[in-house]
């Protein structure tokens, strides 16, 4: 460092790098209050407007509520409500796509699924039903193993089915 | 990789946003800077380790850490302008017993700021009494006192 002398004083002070350096913090901390301002927003996931999402099957019959910005490794969740006309014989065969379960750690499945099979690039959560008169949901929490954009998709089997996307921060 | 990434990643954020903080944030001023010291640490531990409380997780990280202060501390000895960029350059903010103010403003210091580093380091009692006072690149404040006439 150019050890200049100021009057008696060696000192590396560089008045033109520090006007460039105190510069250059103002546009730190206009990034940082525009990081939060968004973190606010649900923009960094764990609520906020932004943070949750839902997905509908095309006639509105399936619905997936779900983080629109989830993170590593935390925990997050699917609601899955599925119309009263999916129970079928007592039974509702609630799909989730495999690509998307091997991406994440399947923690709890909300009620417990009688049996869980697997077919056609799905797992198929089979619940009991007794009685259902408008609306039953499934809940999975669930932590994400992967970072990214990550696609997923759940319907019912012969049923109404949708899409959703997320991104995993690190 | 993991394990590097995240030390890697934490030591990065934090050397920029103690740089963007400024010389005196932090700078144990007062005992509430030392405890949010703490929570600072607290909070990124759990980011440093993840799920995984395993010794040799701890000691990749705790390497990682290391070893980009070792490289960074070699980096900035060849390159001085690098040294420039991550602790930034000590500035001159009392000059002959005058106080600096734009300089001192722009790095939020105030007169007691001042005065307190003389009187504990010195044992002034005045600004007149100051030949120089320096933000050092830590962020703390240390004072050349003028010397008494003999007699």
């Amino acid at each position: 460092m150019a050890r200049r002398r100021i009057a008696d004083l060696a000192l590396a002070q560089d008045l033109a790098f520090q006007r460039r350096d105190w510069a250059a913090q103002r546009v730190g901390w206009f990034f940082m209050a525009l990081v939060l301002f968004a973190a606010t927003a649900g923009a960094l996931g764990r609520g906020g407007p932004l943070s949750r999402a839902e997905a509908r099957s095309p006639d509105g019959g399936l619905r997936i509520e779900y983080e629109r910005f989830a993170h590593y490794q935390s925990p997050t969740s699917l609601r899955i409500a599925f119309p009263a006309e999916a129970v079928r014989g007592g039974e509702v065969r609630l799909w989730i796509e495999r690509d998307y379960l091997r991406k994440t750690r399947v923690e709890q499945v909300l009620p417990a699924p009688r049996r869980v099979e697997l077919g056609g690039g799905r797992l198929i959560y089979v619940f009991g039903v007794q009685t259902l008169r408008e609306r039953g949901a499934a809940s999975f929490d669930l932590k994400i193993e992967q970072v990214g954009g990550l696609r997923g998709a759940a319907g019912i089997e012969g049923g109404p089915q949708a899409a959703f996307r997320q991104f995993v921060y690190p | 990789m993991e394990m590097v990434l995240r030390g890697l990643a934490i030591y990065v954020l934090l050397l920029l946003l103690f740089r963007i903080g400024g010389k005196r944030a932090l700078s144990e001023v007062t005992t509430f800077d030392f405890v949010l010291l703490l929570i600072v640490a607290e909070a990124t531990q759990q980011a440093l380790l993840g799920e995984d409380y395993s010794l040799t997780n701890a000691v990749v990280v705790i390497m990682t850490l290391i070893g980009l202060d070792i490289a960074l501390s070699v980096w900035k000895q060849r390159w001085p302008r690098v040294a420039q960029i991550i602790e930034g350059v000590p500035l001159v903010i009392v000059e002959d017993g005058k106080p600096i103010r734009s300089r001192m403003d722009r790095e939020r210091i105030d007169d007691e700021d001042v005065l307190s580093a003389a009187r504990q380091h010195q044992g002034l009692e005045r600004m007149d009494q100051i030949k120089y006072a320096v933000l050092e690149r830590n962020g703390g404040i240390t004072v050349v006192p003028k010397r008494e006439p003999p007699g």
